[in-house]
């Protein structure tokens, strides 16, 4: 979740760079030329190991907390991602025996796993295992023939928010926010999956929205069409998106949220807030994986643990206003922080917000991944 | 011989391994098959097929779209280059520094800057009804089609307006004199002298304008609130789509009917500028 955002993150990064002199650049590219047509960079001190990770900007926070890189001597490589999806393109394109951890979706575990992409965990290489948050490390849906694939580091859920001043009571339905009174205040947002795992509970009544037959899911599409051409404001790119529109009361409700969207537009002076209507929602959740053939396993596990122990937990909880998984760490969580996760009632939390499979792969029951896609492009077009 | 190729060694290595290489890979899996999110080796056109049967509609959309950015840019280019070659006298270079300087905002920064004069309480809202004209701030400035052709049209500008000055410098001050003296009007001198003479700048322009535009998706996706363009769905295919060989197809379709379509608008422009 959060994708779109965390990959306008990283566009700004690199809107952000040269500042060179026209002399610096030509200079760099006649030495990028002969460097790569010699196939060697100019001497660069190096770390004794080199490390590559992907995952979202701002997911690299954990991994630079503290003094691990430097007392393994590691040169961190990141490369940041602007759709999970995107990691499994990666690994299936050459990354495979070149990374050395990636941080998933959980909903996309049982499909790479089923394709050779991840290696299995071995818990007992990891002390802060036991420390994580029972609900999350005994899902079924991060194991393969019985072996853990992921270990869950960060969650969240997609609540729906609302600005209290606009609005004359709290949304109980999320057909709430097709209210005339809400006509051409709604923010939705361009995240597939997680706008499947709102309305198509919402729409059929099941639980799992993820899983449903192709009649369903055209619902459930033609659904979020009404809501796009006759109730939304604009389908934002991005989370980022939604909380500058919130700010400056171009919308009022949402049909899809994330709790970190009311942090950042409280940052900008509004206050919103946010409530899980009757239907109850999506949850996400990441996990750290170690792809296929990982080249430096033994750092690889020493690095998953350094990342959900506690300080680099909290850490990353404080910049990203991420929900954890440590429980050790959420003690040391701000007070505000600390409020917005339900961190004391998970089990009555996620009852309301379910973790949901990603539609299966392969035809039968249920509406494919693929007959996913062709449905919310259909959604994108209108 | 050979010897007087060796500086440029360096530089076609990089072109034919970053260029050249990936370009012609992408063509070669636009005939390839997925299957279980694993690329086979194949020969079909059934991924062309798709793409004009599914994404049909998308297409000229987008094509429709970037020739209106390509066609106005190249509008506003002309007649601010005009100005500068030959209307400005000693601000000109003035003026080309002011366009020149627009280039070092950022891509992304110019979108939001954009949304700032767009949006509801942005500076053009702001205007109009200090001013009276509305009542009330408007929400039909952005998050439509036409935020998405300024937004363009102002990042492209600059790009037009360089080619089309170089043209104009180049036209001898004389040659206009000389057809003005035999009694030619404005618009003749321009019809007859300037445009022809400034025919490969308005092809360049036009060019940049139109293709830059056509493979843009995230201008659309941050000012037009959901207007989706062909790059859009390009980007699905190769991200949470897994479908690499359906995204090569949909790019080579967009990049042949906009070669197409410029080709198309080069014959044109020589027809209307033929005496």
């Amino acid at each position: 979740m959060g994708s779109n955002k965390r990959s306008l993150d990283a566009a700004m990064m690199l809107a952000r760079q040269f500042s060179l002199s026209r002399r610096q650049v030509v200079a760099g590219m006649a030495a990028a030329g002969g460097a790569t047509a010699l196939g060697a960079w100019p001497g660069q001190a190096k770390a004794a190991t080199t490390m590559t990770w992907m995952g979202w900007q701002g997911y690299e926070t954990p991994i630079l907390a503290g003094t691990f890189l430097a007392d393994n001597d590691i040169d961190f490589q990141p490369t940041f991602i602007s759709s999970n999806e995107e990691i499994i393109t990666k690994l299936q394109a050459g990354g495979i025996g070149n990374t050395d951890l990636i941080t998933m979706y959980f909903g996309y575990l049982p499909l790479m796993a089923e394709t050779g992409l991840l290696e299995p965990i071995d818990t007992a290489r990891i002390s802060n295992f036991d420390k994580l948050i029972p609900q999350f490390n005994n899902q079924d849906a991060i194991r393969h023939n019985g072996e853990l694939m992921g270990v869950p580091w960060n969650w969240g859920s997609l609540p729906l928010m609302y600005d209290p001043a606009a609005v004359s009571s709290v949304p109980e339905s999320w057909l709430d926010i097709m209210k005339d009174e809400y006509k051409g205040k709604v923010a939705m947002v361009d995240d597939p999956l997680g706008n499947l795992l709102i309305w198509g509970t919402v729409v059929t009544g099941k639980p799992m929205g993820t899983l449903l037959t192709k009649e369903e899911m055209v619902a459930v599409i033609d659904k979020m069409i009404e809501i796009k051409t006759n109730h939304a404001r604009a389908f934002f790119a991005t989370y980022g998106d939604m909380s500058d529109a919130f700010a400056r009361n171009e919308v009022v409700v949402s049909a899809i949220g994330w709790e970190a969207v009311a942090v950042w537009t409280a940052a900008k002076g509004k206050v919103i807030e946010y409530t899980i209507p009757k239907e109850g929602t999506g949850m996400f959740m990441d996990c750290l994986c170690i792809p296929k053939d990982c080249p430096n396993l033994d750092l690889t596990y020493a690095m998953i643990d350094h990342i959900v122990s506690a300080e680099p937990q909290r850490m990353f909880a404080e910049e990203q206003s991420a929900g954890i998984t440590n429980l050790e760490a959420v003690p040391l969580l701000s007070e505000g922080l600390a409020a917005t996760y339900p961190y004391d009632d998970l089990d009555g939390f996620m009852q309301r917000a379910r973790l949901q499979p990603v539609p299966p792969t392969e035809p039968g029951e249920f509406a494919t991944y693929d007959d996913f896609l062709n449905e919310y492009q259909r959604l994108q077009k209108a | 011989m050979a010897r007087r190729w060796w500086p440029i060694a360096p530089a076609a290595l990089v072109f034919l391994g970053l260029f050249v290489a990936p370009l012609v890979y992408f063509l070669i899996i636009s005939f390839w098959s997925v299957k279980a999110r694993m690329m086979r080796p194949d020969l079909t056109v059934a991924n062309y097929i798709a793409t004009w049967v599914e994404y049909g509609d998308v297409l000229v959309t987008t094509l429709a779209i970037a020739a209106a950015i390509g066609f106005a840019t190249t509008l506003l280019a002309f007649g601010f280059a005009y100005v500068i070659r030959f209307k400005s006298g000693p601000l000109g270079p003035l003026l080309l520094f002011v366009t020149l300087i627009t280039l070092f905002g950022g891509y992304l920064v110019k979108i939001y800057a954009w949304k700032s004069i767009l949006g509801i309480d942005g500076i053009l809202n702001m205007a109009l009804t200090g001013i009276g004209l509305i009542d009330e701030p408007s929400g039909a400035f952005i998050y439509s089609t036409n935020a998405v052709v300024i937004t363009l049209t102002y990042f492209l500008l600059p790009f037009a307006v360089l080619p089309i000055y170089g043209a104009l410098r180049s036209i001898d001050d004389a040659t206009m004199e000389a057809a003005r003296d035999l009694g030619a009007k404005p618009l003749a001198v321009m019809r007859d002298i300037v445009i022809p003479q400034c025919e490969g700048g308005i092809m360049v322009a036009f060019t940049l304008a139109f293709l830059i535009s056509a493979g843009d998706y995230v201008t659309p996706r941050f000012v037009g609130g959901g207007a989706s363009m062909m790059g859009h769905f390009i980007e699905t295919q190769f991200s949470i789509g897994f479908d690499w060989p359906m995204g090569s197809a949909m790019s080579f379709t967009i990049l042949a009917t906009s070669l197409a379509i410029v080709m198309a608008f080069r014959a044109l422009l020589r027809r209307a500028i033929r005496p």
